[in-house]
């Protein structure tokens, strides 16, 4: 469902002068599996995740999500995935209703089916008492329901996380796990960026480490213990990047 | 419906729920502006008024004689002390007691009578309002008795009025077309535009496109199947209508202080007493159109270009300069008419010229900002081209 070959991603620094936030990933994410980039700040979680979801053009290599080429059908892969980011804000003047009707909208939605989504939604979601506020003035955690909401009105067969539950208390990224693991069950694609240990180990199907831009390794949790030799996700996560835990 | 104008009717709903936008094209040129102008007026008339009644206390030295000369003071408003020395009254003077001096030539009844010219010499401290306020009563009421004497000599030698005035010229005005304020509004009116445009297009442009990216909001909307061009054609669009709208209200703002007669004061005796037809307000709203559409382009340009708003903000200090220098042109009065135009308003062909003026000069900006570069589509977070 989604595929990664060789992709790289060059930045111009005037400073640093190029940047390499990628360099040569290539991955399988298939339908149904929950595939985790588990990386430290920096990584180039964030770049691949935007290069995969047409956001920013790859420098060299080539990806397909959903059966779409990254480079020549930008606007297809665009309809056909979800994007929520931890730091995901939305239009703080308009109520959680018109945002949805907005990207629902933008999403080609006819007028009837996109109603009846945000019917579906806000009962799925539990936003009944908030759905017509003004969304300044919802928590954060209705603030991330509705960008859920807004991430899945078109029912994408793939969906791109970006360290979705960034900041949140632990009730709302307890939405946000359910959420994923109900995505899996609908056989959806997702490609969940974390630097949270526990959530990759309780979400994630397999696990690509990303590290300086290159994925040093990929494989199920304990694909990766049994390469390691270590048993914690945390130390066999420093391991594969080759930072040696601290003896003190 | 084109998600260009998905885009456009969001943000157009964004913009109107903005109180910061809907006070400054809004209430501010609709009810602010005519108010300020009005509560000026009335207290510069109100000055002008009391400075007429106001009883000015002037020193007189008249060694000899001079009684009718300050009798005709006492009769114009002013409290005449007589003193017998130059230096006192001085000293008077410096002090502030009294606004001025007038020292009465000890010959100055005798050379009145004799048909000569009584000297009367005053003094004043320039750097007093006052003191030159009394030098210019003073002026008026020697000039009136100097007006009087000329009769009396002239009858006391059986010679009628007329023998000093040869030719007689008289004026008359005449209600136009085009009265006389109308000259001080085609001044004031495009400056006021010019300057509204622009900047009553700023907040709205550097949140619609830098606020977002500072949000964190633009990611999701790159993430829809809208493309960039329909993205920066929405929030144009939405930038242009603001853009469009300060400048009308900022324009019927001005009609509307013109129309009080207190505020009209300020800038012409001829208050009030204008008319702009229909017409003419016709063809200001289309001129404008090229003007907001070129403001607005540059505004996204900037906007798209920003990381965030407080970069965009100090992009935004020197092209201010840009915008201002051209339209303090339209402060300088309209002498040439750069084309037959028809005069029914000298506002329109006044406006009309400056903002054929200020477009021109700047014209060579217009082709990027609508049609954002490759880089500026980097900018917007894509890099992808022909898109």
């Amino acid at each position: 469902m989604v595929t990664a070959s060789g992709l790289s991603k060059i930045f111009s620094d005037r400073k640093r002068g190029q940047v390499v936030a990628l360099e040569e990933v290539s991955f399988e994410a298939r339908p149904g599996e929950v595939f985790g980039i588990l990386g430290v700040n920096g990584a180039g979680k964030t770049t691949l995740l935007r290069v995969l979801g047409t956001i920013l053009a790859p420098s060299a290599g080539d990806a397909t999500v959903a059966g779409y080429n990254v480079r020549t059908q930008p606007q297809e892969v665009r309809q056909h995935i979800g994007y929520l980011t931890g730091s995901t804000a939305l239009y703080g003047r308009l109520t959680a209703r018109e945002i949805l009707h907005y990207f629902g909208t933008l999403y080609g939605l006819s007028r009837e089916h996109l109603c009846r989504r945000v019917d579906e939604l806000v009962e799925t979601l539990r936003m009944q008492d908030f759905i017509d506020g003004r969304c300044d003035r919802l928590s954060t955690g209705q603030q991330q329901r509705v960008s859920i909401a807004r991430s899945i009105l078109h029912n994408p067969p793939v969906m791109f996380m970006d360290e979705p539950t960034a900041g949140l208390d632990v009730v709302t990224s307890r939405t946000i796990m359910q959420f994923i693991d109900d995505s899996r069950r609908r056989g959806h694609t997702i490609l969940f960026s974390t630097h949270i240990m526990s959530e990759a180990e309780r979400l994630c199907d397999r696990i690509a480490v990303i590290h300086r831009g290159r994925i040093v390794a990929i494989g199920t949790l304990d694909e990766l213990r049994t390469r390691t030799g270590e048993r914690a996700l945390e130390l066999v996560f420093l391991s594969l990047i080759g930072e040696k835990e601290d003896p003190a | 419906m084109n998600r260009t104008f998905v885009v456009f009717w969001k943000e157009l709903r964004e913009v109107l729920r903005d109180r910061r936008v809907l006070f400054s094209t809004i209430v501010s040129p609709l009810l602010l502006t005519p108010l300020l102008l009005w509560g000026i007026g009335l207290m510069v008339q109100q000055r002008q008024e009391s400075a007429q009644k106001v009883i000015i206390p002037v020193a007189v030295v008249a060694p000899r004689g001079g009684e009718e000369f300050i009798a005709a003071l006492e009769k114009a408003g002013f409290a005449v002390r007589r003193l017998q020395e130059r230096e006192q009254a001085e000293t008077q003077l410096r002090h502030r007691v009294v606004k001025a001096v007038v020292l009465l030539a000890a010959d100055f009844d005798q050379r009145l009578h004799n048909e000569s010219t009584a000297q009367v010499q005053v003094l004043f401290d320039p750097l007093n309002d006052s003191s030159r306020d009394a030098v210019q009563r003073l002026r008026t009421v020697s000039e009136q008795l100097s007006a009087e004497w000329v009769q009396r000599r002239l009858a006391r030698r059986f010679i009628g009025a007329e023998f000093t005035q040869p030719i007689a010229l008289t004026t008359q005005a005449i209600q136009t077309e085009n009265p006389a304020g109308n000259l001080i509004l085609s001044i004031i009116l495009p400056y006021v535009i010019v300057l509204s445009a622009f900047f009553g297009a700023v907040s709205p442009a550097f949140d619609l496109i830098a606020g977002e990216k500072e949000r964190g909001t633009m990611e999701t909307l790159l993430a829809t199947p809208a493309t960039r061009r329909q993205i920066v054609w929405g929030k144009f669009l939405t930038v242009a209508v603001v853009c469009m709208v300060a400048a009308v209200f900022a324009m019927l703002g001005m009609l509307l202080a013109f129309a009080l007669p207190a505020s009209g004061q300020i800038f012409s005796e001829q208050a009030g007493k204008f008319s702009v037809s229909s017409w003419a307000m016709g063809i200001l709203v289309v001129t404008l159109i090229p003007l907001t559409v070129f403001y607005s382009a540059v505004l996204t340009i900037i906007s798209t270009f920003a990381r965030n708003q407080k970069e965009a903000q100090t992009y935004l200090i020197p092209l201010s300069t840009l915008v201002v220098l051209p339209a303090a042109v339209s402060l300088v009065p309209a002498r040439t008419t750069f084309w037959n135009w028809p005069e029914k308003s000298r506002v329109t062909r006044s406006f009309l010229v400056k903002a054929a003026f200020i477009s021109a000069t700047l014209a060579p900006l217009t082709k990027c900002q609508v049609w954002p570069s490759r880089k500026h589509s980097d900018r917007l977070g894509s890099i992808r081209a022909g898109e």
